[in-house]
């Protein structure tokens, strides 16, 4: 058994080791490319992903096969991602729809091990979350319920692959874990506003008005509690937990949160790619901790509301 | 099916339901392709246009000016092309999506035991296939009854 303080300072040095570096590379970077020209996006993300990843290699002694492979997969998601937000957007959906039919295919066939299998299919399953795109008319595109519809569909995704894999809520951690449910939900809450309200200084969302208040309360709600769910069963309950059974314990937090920050490409700041793989590391230490995802999913959803209910309440 | 996730589904159903009752109205999207459409197009848009008022008139530098105006041109043009590619590329992707879907479904009812014995190896991979298979087949399902709908409405 790892000792917990032992994997939170490992955590916690590599995350600063990246930040460190990251941020000095940056201003470099910033120097010589204009701050809103989207190649130092590209340039940034790519630099700040293959730092991440090559800090997690160095001193790896064994098992060196299977950090290759989830290494190749996140360098994979990495070029979809940023395929995705570019002019060649139709090669990163192309890559998505490989990867979701690839990665299970290879899981099944190549090896016995269910965690390693685990791990894969809730790599395939994050992916669905961009293929669940191509379903709508372009005219859904620039609605506002857009958001709603489409966490709802990966829920329902989430709990059909669940069902299918016999897969308990113990061992996605989604259950009380071995701490008071209270302290968790408070500790998750307190997090939540510091990650949230960071993050809008990050991005400075401008939130268009809806016609009534109850609707925008409502749409933040549950466009926060799905996507709090959602992401934090697939990242840290099915990705993380999985990975933490074949690595040790502060590479497991750390990959996933790295392929968590590369989720997050699509907000056209490298900051915010670096502050979602850092709330990932924060939210992957909890619910290590606690052995429950009740903290990660209650500061998610939380700071993903304060992130929505600042511009509305304060700016507009 | 235990409460959470029954209460899963159930809230998503109940949030599909509320959607159809708000306005549309633009709102920037959370981790997906989405956010970065309407990030393109708008925010980034708009707060880049303020550091050009800014730029022009406080700073009065043209220098710092000139800049900022190419990466509004750039922004605007990039936003408006990689919508287009976007709308593209999705219709090309409903196709392949449909093509795979139709590709596993056969796949997956041909090698049913029902149907007499089926070699390991076969049976191993619609094993694995089985879940992505029925979550896709979701997809196809709502790619077809969304065109059916518009469609139907003209």
């Amino acid at each position: 058994m790892e000792d917990s303080s032992e994997i939170i300072r490992q955590t916690l040095t590599l995350f600063f080791l990246s930040l460190i570096f990251f941020s000095v590379y940056y201003y470099i970077l910033n120097l010589f490319i204009p701050y809103y020209y989207l190649p130092l996006h590209f340039i940034a993300t790519t630099a700040f992903t293959l730092l991440s990843l090559f800090l997690i290699l160095i001193g790896i002694k064994e098992k060196t096969k299977l950090y290759l492979l989830f290494i190749s997969i996140t360098i994979l998601i990495l070029i979809e991602e940023l395929l995705l937000i570019s002019l060649y957007v139709i090669y990163g959906l192309i890559i998505n729809i490989f990867l979701i039919i690839f990665l299970p295919l290879f899981a099944n066939l190549m090896t016995k091990d269910e965690r390693l299998r685990i791990c894969l299919e809730s790599l395939a399953l994050i992916l669905i979350s961009r293929t669940i795109l191509v379903a709508f008319p372009k005219q859904f595109l620039f609605l506002g319920y857009s958001m709603i519809i489409i966490y709802a569909f990966l829920i329902i995704a989430i709990v059909t692959y669940l069902y299918i894999r016999k897969i308990s809520n113990e061992s996605i951690r989604l259950f009380k874990g071995n701490s008071s449910l209270t302290f968790q939900i408070i500790l998750g809450l307190i997090v939540g506003i510091g990650v949230g309200t960071t993050e809008y200084f990050v991005l400075k969302l401008k939130v268009v008005i809806f016609e009534n208040l109850l609707l925008v309360f409502s749409y933040v709600v549950f466009v926060m509690i799905l996507v709090g769910f959602a992401e934090e069963i697939l990242f840290r309950g099915m990705l993380q937990t999985y990975l933490e059974k074949l690595m040790p314990k502060f590479h497991a937090i750390f990959l996933a949160s790295v392929i968590f920050g590369l989720m997050h490409i699509g907000w056209l700041n490298p900051w915010e790619v670096v502050l979602a793989y850092g709330a990932g590391l924060i939210f992957g230490l909890f619910a290590y901790y606690f052995n429950s995802l009740v903290t990660p999913i209650t500061a998610h959803f939380s700071g993903n509301i304060i992130l929505y209910l600042i511009p509305v309440f304060f700016v507009s | 099916m235990d409460k959470i996730r029954l209460g899963l589904i159930v809230i998503s159903i109940i949030a599909i339901i509320v959607s159809f009752f708000i306005s549309p109205a633009q709102l920037v999207g959370l981790s997906t392709i989405l956010g970065s459409t309407i990030l393109g197009s708008t925010i980034l848009g708009s707060t880049v246009l303020g550091s050009t008022v800014l730029g022009s008139t406080v700073m009065g530098s043209t220098i710092l000016g000139s800049t900022v105006l190419g990466s509004v041109t750039l922004t605007t043009v990039y936003a408006e092309t990689y919508l287009n590619t976007l709308i593209n590329a999705l219709y090309i992707a409903q196709i392949i999506i449909a093509v795979a879907t139709i590709g596993l479904l056969i796949y997956l009812e041909i090698t049913h035991q029902s149907y007499g014995n089926v070699k390991r190896k076969y049976f191993e991979i619609r094993n694995a296939l089985l879940p992505m298979g029925i979550i896709l087949a979701l997809i196809f399902f709502t790619i077809v009854t969304l065109r059916a709908i518009l469609v139907i409405t003209g």
